[in-house]
């Protein structure tokens, strides 16, 4: 509060840097990713140092579960602790992954220490005021919420779809439209009457849609704020219009992020009326994910294996399955993440977002499955006379035909 | 198998009555089954595998352990548990057997084991119950799975899913023939061996056919040998192959014994010819010897005959007398006979008509005699007819007089009728008046009785309205007195504010105080050897204020700045509260001053009206001042007042009602009595038209009988009281009449005819005289001419004439005979001579040498002929043997084609060819099971990413049968090399027996087999995922499933699922046992 230097010392207008979807303690088939997090958490030490922005905005997601894993917890606590030695206020919300309570921790103390975190929704949206050289800019944290709690706390309200939900909390919010406004929020946003199509998934996001339910909201919700800064898709993108975005994950999370940009966004607000600018600065990983696809003598080649350290995952083109193929891959490729052969129903089953469906193969007909039969074992065709034979006995047999 | 609706009552956990209701969660997707350890998850999974089955869903819990801990022993565990299989509902109730204390009865410690129950009830099926009848049924009709398949296939219980991975084959195939129902192919190849039996039979049949034909050919000794050879052939298949050779020695044998039947043709026609010339010469001989015997015989004949001619002669002579005696003289005798009759009859017939005459006479005096009596009773007759007249004319009187006499009759009936009549209207005549003046009596003295009721209406009315109005004043008081309650209240409030704040700010001057006393101490607080005190400048400081308060000793509360902010904060919050506590106790005072003065103004100026209705003496009402004042009237004491006049109002009140209710009653009898009175003027008209209806009858019935009477008068006396009396003598009289007149008739008649009898007896007397005359002549003529003839012919008398008379026909036989003689001696010597001519120069032969040769040749020549006869017989018979054999020959041929056929498709289906040893139903099982791992594989792959693909063992050993055959094994394409699947770890048996179920639920649901699972169960194993995203792709795969209209649920205490699945049946544990509750969150 007073004790750090006002906003307006710094810049004259408020800039922040949006993150989301860092996490923390995720692994990628076995392998943990907390080296390769670290390494992009330094990142944005560095950038921060260097950019100096006002405030770092996290936009849920945190961690990977509800429940981290030390190492997780440890690098989290490192991170914030050296942006609150940087002097730089964070702010931080709940994804659908984190646990509210156990992300709420201490957010009452720390926030003396300029870490604004909030986890759960306890019937006010909190919010924080932040000055540039142009007055406050309000952040108003909107941690992840279902349609059932806020329903507890309005339950005279309409609140029968995430939508309607999100706007009660919003209609109950004291935000003045005269000032400038900023939400962060974590949840699955597409664009309303401004845009078309569904944002584009990077296909790690495990989001509680494929479960049935369609929590969907429209970007015209979030009108009266200059800027949203969203998270939950992994992708950044903006949705409906260029101030509502999607902050993305970091690292990349899945095979199916494989050539995808992955960016840090950074925005610096203007004053009231104009459009923010936003800015995707690249990510560079500790290590690359890859798909490699060839013969195992030839991906095997010395000259073939380029990027030993990247996250590989490799597709055999052999015909016959080569003996001890992971073992030997791996000890090229320490970080191999999986190996698959491409075969045909392999390759039907490669990763789509629409599930699976299984093969509609007809059901054979008995006299397909008796001339195969015969074929097989006595190695040739059987005469009109037997198949009419076999025919009904098959009939007399009760076999439908 | 969907479920949709549990039930548990202290059931595992669960001590009370748990509900699910599964349709809360959806139709289809995905459900979470979440709570803590042992909180009673898996109960739930049990809780459905016994309603249905009567089994839990693991081997280590029985039914019997399923009861609560929890629940209290009058308390019976019950499971019900409603579903949906194929369009159709069912409800199953089971409760199992448990034992308990007796609860009636004098002996209560004693236990009695409850048996168990069950219930099924459901769309198009009668109510089963019985804990084994529900168990068939539910396995045998509706899920066509027993309780360990279902546990494959719909329910994966909490580490049992291994079992699916490591199901022996013989297990898998059960399960697997339920899907694919390859029941029908053992029956396919039963129906083929059954079939190739009978074709077989056929076959066999057709070459004994044959067989037992061969046996019927005959044949001589040449072709024997060779033919009992092949008839010796018993295999058919042998049979089959010598066709050739058997119908060529069937020919042969037939054409040898053509041969032989023609050369037997010739031979018979030589011999016959033979025959022919010796019969010949037989008959020669005999007819020789004949003509020899017959000369014999003719030469005899003769000289017989002619030793009889002399006796002939004299016979010739006898018969010639005897004719003419005959003819001639007989005749005349006869004449004579004749005549004499006729004299003696004619005499007596004279004799006769003498005696008719004097008869006749006698009866001609008899009738006249009688006739002359008749005459005399004429006059008689004449009076009677005279009589009859009379009484003929007086009939129609009789019925005139009846007539009149019954008219009277009825007339004086019907005036007595009348009178009665006017009788009885008179009295009603006189009630009807009494009636009326009663009426009218009770109209009049009623007059006044609606003005008195409207009167007492407008009275109750008013002591109503005055009663509401008290009512009013009551409620106010009350009112009243409540404000002024918290006015009281208030004020207290005040004063304890005023209290505190004084004593408030009494510490806070205090504090002041000692502060300012003591800033000197804090600044010496400060205070620095060598510094300069601020207060007075000096540097040395050789006895610094002592900050600390004197008096308490132990209490050094140090007073700063601080303590003094802060005690005057409180003095100023407490000041704030003491004003606030003021104004509001004035507001209430002035309120309930105000309240209570209205109400008692109210009061006074009802007070007369009051009074003046009621007449109050007996309650005092204080006078108008005291009213009015608070201290001589409080407000407690006024509404006493007020109930008391209330009740007096009611009481009044009461009163008036009362009156109104009579005076009403009144009133409506009132009315009564003036409708009637109406009514009665009516009837009153009504009587007396009749009266005069009457009156005028009665005046026509005198008049009619004085007629009646008049006429009765005017008529004549009659002899005969009835009518009838008078027709009877009437035909009495008639009778005599006609009696009369007859008996003279017949008299008359009767003397005519006598007169006439005696007339024609004496003609015929007189004829009969003359005749007999005639006839004496006559016979005295004829004995005249019979004596010359006697003389003519030289008899002597008629005795010796009647001696010789022969009759005709004697005559005539006699005369033949002697032809007859005559004949037979001519035609003698003519066969005589005749035979002479005929056997000139003939001889003697012997004929029996002759016979003897004949009878040789045709013997034999019937010998030869028998033998062609039976050579042909045998041809015929061999022939028809023979063509019956090649059609015979031609039909084994078929059955031989189809037997082979036959036998070649059931060795295929039952697995019994030479290659592989097979059955059809396991090839199908196994192409099945293959189509269930392709299945299992696509999913295997998504989740493992590509690491893992399913194989089934193929042993294929030739000669035996496979017995593992389905078998699974795993491929590991980092390794390259196929494994057993045992060998997988415990996370990935899980994704490996999870995506094996899916497939095989996959499989199941695409057929129209007899099983349709539409829910699957999985308990635990989710936690065995350490991957983050072997979790998610997991609940990918189950939610993709889901979406084909199947309902999932899981059993997991993953937090993970917890966030990303929303509809959730949560298990809480308490003290008491375990309590669910549906939640859906999103």
């Amino acid at each position: 509060m007073s004790s750090y230097p006002a906003a307006h010392e710094r810049n004259k207008f408020m800039k922040f840097l949006h993150l989301a979807d860092l996490h923390l303690g995720r692994s990628l088939n076995e392998i943990s990713l907390i080296p390769d997090q670290k390494y992009l958490l330094d990142q944005i030490l560095e950038l921060s140092a260097q950019e100096k922005p006002d405030a770092v905005l996290i936009a849920g997601d945190v961690y990977d579960r509800a429940v981290p894993s030390e190492e997780a917890v440890a690098l989290l606590d490192a991170f914030l602790s050296e942006l609150a030695a940087m002097r730089l206020p964070v702010l931080l919300i709940s994804g659908n992954h984190d646990s509210d309570e156990r992300l709420n921790f201490g957010s009452r103390l720390l926030k003396e220490s300029g870490i604004y975190i909030c986890g759960k929704y306890d019937g006010t949206l909190r919010q924080v005021s932040l000055t540039d050289g142009y007055g406050p800019v309000h952040f108003w944290l909107l941690p992840y919420i279902t349609r059932a709690q806020v329903q507890h706390f309005w339950p005279d309200e309409d609140t029968r779809t995430y939508e309607s939900a999100v706007r009660t909390v919003l209609r109950h919010a004291e935000i003045d439209l005269t000032e400038r406004n900023v939400l962060l929020a974590h949840q699955f946003v597409t664009p309303g009457k401004a845009g078309s199509g569904d944002p584009i998934l990077a296909g790690s996001e495990t989001a509680a849609q494929n479960v049935g339910t369609i929590d969907r909201i429209s970007s015209d919700v979030f009108d009266h704020f200059d800027y949203v800064a969203l998270g939950h898709i992994h992708r950044p993108q903006k949705v409906g219009r260029e101030s509502i975005r999607y902050g993305g994950s970091p690292l990349r999370y899945s095979l199916s992020e494989v050539g995808q940009d992955k960016a840090y966004t950074l925005v610096e607000m203007a004053n009231k009326g104009s459009h923010p600018a936003v800015t995707l600065i690249p990510v560079k990983p500790l290590h690359e994910m890859r798909l490699l696809k060839g013969h195992f003598e030839e991906l095997m080649k010395p000259e073939n294996i380029k990027y030993p350290d990247d996250y590989v995952f490799i597709t055999l083109t052999d015909r016959t399955p080569v003996p001890d193929a992971f073992a030997a891959i791996q000890a090229h490729y320490p970080n191999a993440c999986g190996l698959r052969y491409e075969l045909p129903e392999s390759s039907k089953a490669a990763r789509s977002e629409k599930g699976i469906s299984p093969e509609g193969d007809s059901v054979p007909t008995f006299s397909d499955q008796i001339r195969a039969f015969y074929r097989q074992i006595l190695g040739e065709e059987p005469t009109d006379e037997e198949m009419k034979i076999l025919e009904s006995a098959a009939r007399e047999a009760g076999v439908e035909d | 198998m969907k479920p949709l609706y549990l039930k548990m009552t202290a059931f595992g956990p669960y001590k009370d009555t748990q509900r699910i209701d599964f349709t809360t969660l959806g139709t289809d997707g995905l459900f979470l089954i979440t709570g803590d350890t042992g909180a009673g998850k898996t109960t739930i999974f049990d809780a459905i595998s016994y309603a249905l089955y009567g089994l839990t869903s693991m081997p280590g819990r029985s039914a019997g352990s399923m009861r609560s801990d929890f629940a209290p022993e009058s308390q019976a565990t019950i499971v019900t548990f409603r579903f949906s299989h194929r369009g159709r509902q069912y409800e199953i109730m089971r409760q199992p057997a448990y034992t308990r204390h007796l609860l009636r009865g004098a002996d209560r410690s004693k236990t009695m084991t409850v048996p168990e129950k069950a219930e099924l009830t459901g769309d198009g099926i009668q109510p089963v119950s019985g804990a084994k009848n529900v168990t068939d049924l539910v396995q045998n009709q509706i899920l066509h799975l027993d309780h360990s398949q279902f546990c494959q296939v719909a329910m994966i219980a909490q580490g049992e899913f291994r079992k699916v991975l490591t199901a022996s084959t013989d297990e898998r195939t059960k399960i697997l023939q339920k899907i694919f129902l390859t029941e029908g192919y053992q029956r396919m190849s039963e129906i083929l061996k059954a079939r190739a039996a009978s074709a077989r039979a056929l076959r066999d049949r057709s070459a004994s056919g044959i067989s037992d034909r061969l046996q019927a050919i005959r044949t001589g000794t040449e072709n024997a040998e060779v033919l009992s050879q092949f008839q010796s052939i018993a295999s058919p298949v042998d049979l089959l192959s010598r066709r050739e050779q058997v119908l060529g020695l069937l020919d042969n044998i037939l054409r040898s014994d053509q041969a032989l039947s023609a050369s037997l043709a010739e031979a018979i026609s030589h011999l016959q010819i033979e025959a022919e010339a010796l019969t010949r010469r037989l008959a020669l001989a005999d007819s020789d010897n004949r003509k020899l015997d017959e000369y014999q015989a003719s030469q005899t004949m003769k000289t017989q005959l002619d030793a009889q001619t002399p006796s002939m002669e004299t016979r010739r002579e006898t018969l010639t007398l005897r004719k003419t005696i005959r003819y001639s003289v007989y005749p005349f005798y006869e004449q004579k006979q004749r005549a004499g009759k006729d004299a003696a009859a004619s005499a007596a017939a004279y004799a006769r008509s003498l005696a008719a005459v004097s008869e006749a006479k006698s009866c001609h005096e008899d009738a006249e005699k009688r006739y002359a009596a008749a005459q005399a009773e004429n006059a008689l007759l004449d009076q009677k007819k005279l009589e009859l007249r009379q009484l003929q004319d007086q009939i129609p009187l009789y019925s005139r007089r009846n007539a009149l006499q019954s008219d009277l009759e009825t007339a004086s009936a019907a005036l007595r009728q009348l009178d009665e009549k006017a009788l009885l209207l008179q009295t009603r005549l006189q009630d009807h008046d009494a009636l009326t003046r009663k009426l009218k009596d009770y109209i009049t003295k009623s007059a006044d009785v609606p003005l008195q009721k409207k009167e007492a209406d407008v009275r109750l009315q008013t002591l109503e309205k005055q009663r509401e109005s008290l009512l009013d004043l009551c409620r106010r008081t009350r009112q009243a007195e409540k404000q002024r309650i918290s006015w009281e209240r208030s004020k207290k409030q005040y004063v304890s504010f005023r209290r505190q704040y004084d004593s408030q700010y009494a510490a806070l001057s205090e504090a002041e105080r000692l502060l300012e006393m003591n800033r000197a101490g804090l600044l010496a607080q400060e205070l620095k050897d060598g510094a300069p005190c601020p207060v007075c400048g000096s540097t040395v400081h050789p006895h610094p204020a002592s900050p600390f308060l004197p008096g308490a000793s132990d209490s050094r509360v140090a007073v700063t700045d601080e303590t003094v902010r802060s005690l005057r904060a409180k003095s100023d919050l407490l000041r704030q509260k003491k004003d606030e506590a003021a104004t509001e106790a004035a507001s209430l005072k002035a309120a309930a001053g105000t309240a209570s003065a209205q109400l008692r103004d109210d009061l006074v100026r009802n007070l007369s009206a009051i009074q003046a209705e009621i007449g109050l003496q007996e309650t005092e009402i204080p006078p108008e001042e005291d009213i009015r004042d608070d201290e001589r009237l409080p407000l407690s004491r006024l509404e006493t007042l007020l109930t008391q006049l209330q009740a007096a109002f009611d009481s009044s009140a009461a009163a008036v009602r009362q009156q109104v209710e009579t005076l009403s009653l009144q009133l409506a009898n009132l009315q009564l009595a003036q409708k009637r009175q109406e009514k009665a003027e009516e009837e009153k008209r009504q009587l007396d038209t009749q009266k005069e209806t009457l009156r005028a009858d009665r005046e026509a019935v005198v008049q009619r009988q004085t007629a009646c009477k008049a006429a009765l008068s005017g008529l004549p006396v009659l002899p005969f009281p009835t009518l009838k009396e008078a027709e009877a003598a009437v035909t009495a009289t008639r009778e005599v009449c006609e009696l009369l007149s007859r008996q003279i008739e017949e008299a008359g008649q009767k003397k005519e005819a006598a007169a006439r009898a005696l007339a024609a007896s004496l003609a015929s007397s007189k004829a009969a005289e003359a005749q007999r005359d005639k006839d004496r002549l006559s016979a005295l003529d004829a004995a005249e001419k019979l004596d010359q003839k006697l003389k003519e012919t030289g008899l002597l008398s008629e005795e010796v004439l009647l001696e010789n008379l022969c009759s005709e026909e004697a005559l005539k036989e006699e005369e033949q005979a002697l032809s007859a003689f005559d004949r037979q001696q001519a035609a003698a010597t003519a066969r005589l001579k005749a035979a002479q001519t005929a056997a000139k120069g003939l001889v003697r032969s012997d004929l029996g040498q002759l016979r003897t040769s004949q009878a040789e040749l045709s013997t034999r020549l019937a010998a030869l002929r028998d033998k062609k006869a039976r050579t042909e017989g045998r041809i015929e018979n061999n022939e028809a043997v023979r063509n019956s054999i090649c059609a015979e020959y031609s039909r084994l041929q078929q059955q031989e084609h189809s037997y082979e056929m036959l036998d070649k498709l059931y060795r295929l289906v039952s697995g019994q060819t030479q290659n592989v040893k097979i059955t059809f139903e396991q090839y199908i099982q196994e192409t099945g099971f293959d189509e269930i791992t392709r299945a299992a594989n696509i999913r295997l792959d998504m989740i493992t990413d590509g690491r893992y693909r399913f194989f089934r063992r193929e042993e294929i050993d030739a000669g035996k049968k496979s017995k593992n055959a389905l078998a699974l094994d795993i491929l590991d394409n980092y390794t390259g090399k196929k494994r057993p699947v045992s060998t997988l770890s415990g996370g990935e048996s899980f994704k490996a027996s999870l995506s094996l179920a899916l497939g095989l639920s996959d499989n199941i649901s695409s057929r129209a087999g007899g099983i349709t699972i539409d829910s699957l169960f999985i308990d635990e194993g989710f936690g065995s995922l350490d991957k983050r995203q072997s979790l998610s792709d997991a609940v990918n795969m189950l939610v993709s499933l889901s979406t084909h209209h199947k309902l999932i649920g899981i059993i997991s205490h993953c937090d993970e699922l917890k966030e990303q699945i929303r509809r959730q049946i949560v298990v809480t544990r308490g003290r008491d046992g375990s309590h669910v509750r549906v939640v859906r969150e999103d």
